[in-house]
């Protein structure tokens, strides 16, 4: 994973690992200097055109999946632990810190699964669904770009990103195969969702002012 | 006293008069006309296979005194047909609206009721004054994948109907139409006219929702559209407008990520700039001029009207054919 977020960085671009540590009040000044405001925008505007295309290329891979794995788009699909859920309450209201955390938590969670449901396919159809194969690792590539992105805004905003805890996802309760395909359905709906909200997000973070992120409050009446 | 009796069209009615015993004499009358003792069965009025025009008041008189003994007001009418409901969010993040109509009159007062559910939650659907038939929620969440159900369920007197409706989050996202849309000549360019418009203002924050827009126009002469998707900014210029003609242009508008277009926008008219007084030529022939005159020349306008399939009919040969005469004594006079 390291090495696919290397080789998507932009050409001169520090590797993450290179960073100098900085203070904290250091921090706050690089991050609202001028610069730090136009790669911050910089940054938004191009995680936007890559959720934006995410979320096209999931969508894709649904119906796919769906058509591949013989099952009914219409079945409903229980939460499933480990799987995040995008939807949100007083969404409106998060900072622009807290929407990035969230974002990363989640696609940190998805590199995991889609990289577990990429095995899985491997294991289950071999060679006989090269297609399916493909757009799972297509998307995979994705996510992953998506969070080396995020992890880049979290610097910008002063506070490094998270350590990424444990090395993946819970693990599982031994699921029949029926129930891994399930799982795998409640993966890319909640991504294609994800995919949707990250866009919003960063458009939020991309607006100019004061704790960039807090957006017109909904509770006015329609 | 007087109460309300409501019936089903076709229903066979018997009223009874009061307390007064069957042998009793006496008379009724429907809004004050006395009904034919063909109608009575004793001191009972009955009334077979009932329609709407009977509907009205009706009064049961003791015969020598005629004291009143009875009066009743019979609404005829009938039980609700299944209801047709629809959400929608024109207001997105913020809420949706659910409407809802009887596909056929029932012709006696009928009341609503709508429950939506979402996850295990119900929510409150809070009734718009106007119109009556209408109710809007807020979101409690946004980006769920689980869908909302909604059951509106309408009774009266008679009966009760049920429908249910259920639906993501996305799928019931449509803006109103764009607004104060506005289509302008450009000055000295014969093809182009400028369109501007505004957002819709039911949709609360553009900015972090942003909408893209499809137009459309067509010279009034001909039916086809041309369409132009926009995926940021309020104005376009089209710059291949036949030269003279009247447009008609109309917008659309559909949030970048969700959801479905809007209805089109009302329609404006308007068209191109053109030099006066108004020269009948073809570009070939302006060209031919041109090259020949001197530098002051202002070539004229050009019209489609000599262009292949921009006017059909008999007409525009004629036409062509004289602008081709003029432009050749032109010609002639600049050589």
């Amino acid at each position: 994973m390291h090495q696919l977020s290397k080789g998507l960085s932009s050409p001169g671009r520090r590797r993450a690992g290179s960073w100098v540590p900085m203070t904290a009040a250091w921090a706050m000044a690089a991050a609202d200097s001028p610069s730090a405001a136009l790669r911050r925008r910089d940054l938004c505007s191009r995680g936007i055109r890559l959720a934006g295309k995410m979320r096209s290329d999931v969508v894709d891979l649904l119906d796919t999946y769906v058509e591949r794995q013989g099952l009914d788009a219409s079945a409903s699909v229980a939460a499933v632990e480990g799987v995040p859920v995008a939807a949100a309450e007083r969404w409106d209201e998060q900072t622009g810190t807290q929407r990035l955390l969230e974002n990363l938590a989640a696609y940190r969670a998805f590199r995991a699964l889609l990289a577990q449901m990429l095995e899985e396919q491997r294991e289950q159809l071999g060679e006989a669904d090269a297609a399916l194969g493909r757009a799972l690792a297509a998307v995979l590539l994705q996510v992953s770009a998506f969070t080396y992105h995020l992890e880049e805004l979290l610097r910008l905003e002063s506070r490094g990103p998270p350590s990424e805890e444990g090395a993946g996802p819970p693990p599982l309760p031994h699921l029949g195969l029926f129930e891994r395909k399930l799982r795998g359905l409640g993966v890319l709906r909640e991504l294609a969702q994800w995919a949707v909200r990250s866009a919003r997000d960063l458009r939020q973070l991309a607006k100019p002012g004061p704790g960039s992120g807090s957006a017109p409050s909904l509770a006015e009446s329609p | 006293d007087s109460h309300i009796q409501y019936e089903r069209v076709g229903a066979d009615v018997t009223m009874k008069c009061g307390s007064m015993d069957w042998d009793a004499a006496v008379t009724w009358t429907a809004n004050g006309t006395d009904i034919d003792e063909s109608h009575l069965n004793g001191s009972y009025l009955i009334l077979k296979n009932v329609d709407l025009t009977q509907s009205g008041q009706y009064s049961c008189y003791e015969g020598s005194s005629w004291h009143l003994k009875y009066q009743t007001y019979l609404r005829v009418g009938m039980p609700p047909k299944e209801p047709v409901l629809m959400c929608r969010s024109n207001n997105y993040p913020k809420g949706f609206y659910c409407s809802w109509h009887l596909s056929a009159p029932t012709y006696i007062p009928n009341s609503f009721n709508i429950s939506v559910i979402h996850v295990t939650r119900e929510m409150v659907c809070e009734k718009d004054v106007f119109p009556k038939n209408r109710c809007h929620i807020r979101y409690l969440q946004l980006f769920s994948t689980v869908k909302y159900k909604v059951t509106l369920t309408v009774t009266n007197a008679l009966g009760k109907n049920s429908t249910t409706v259920t639906f993501d989050e996305f799928a019931i996202v449509k803006p109103d139409p764009p607004e104060s849309v506005v289509a302008k000549p450009v000055p000295n360019n014969p093809r182009r006219l400028e369109v501007s418009w505004q957002n819709p203002s039911s949709w609360p924050d553009p900015e972090s929702f942003p909408l893209k827009f499809f137009l459309r126009y067509r010279p009034l002469i001909l039916d086809q559209w041309q369409h132009v998707e926009l995926s940021d900014g309020t104005s376009h210029t089209i710059t291949d407008a036949y030269a003279g003609k009247e447009y008609i242009i109309q917008v659309a508008a559909k949030d970048n990520d969700i959801g479905t277009w809007s209805d089109w926008s009302v329609a404006v008219h308007a068209t191109p700039w053109t030099e006066e007084p108004k020269h009948l030529t073809t570009e070939a022939q302006v060209t031919e001029t041109t090259s020949a005159s001197t530098s002051s020349f202002m070539p004229p306008p050009t019209t489609k009207i000599c262009d292949k399939g921009a006017v059909v009919g008999s007409g525009a040969v004629a036409v062509c054919w004289t602008a081709g005469l003029v432009l050749a004594a032109y010609g002639v006079l600049f050589i």
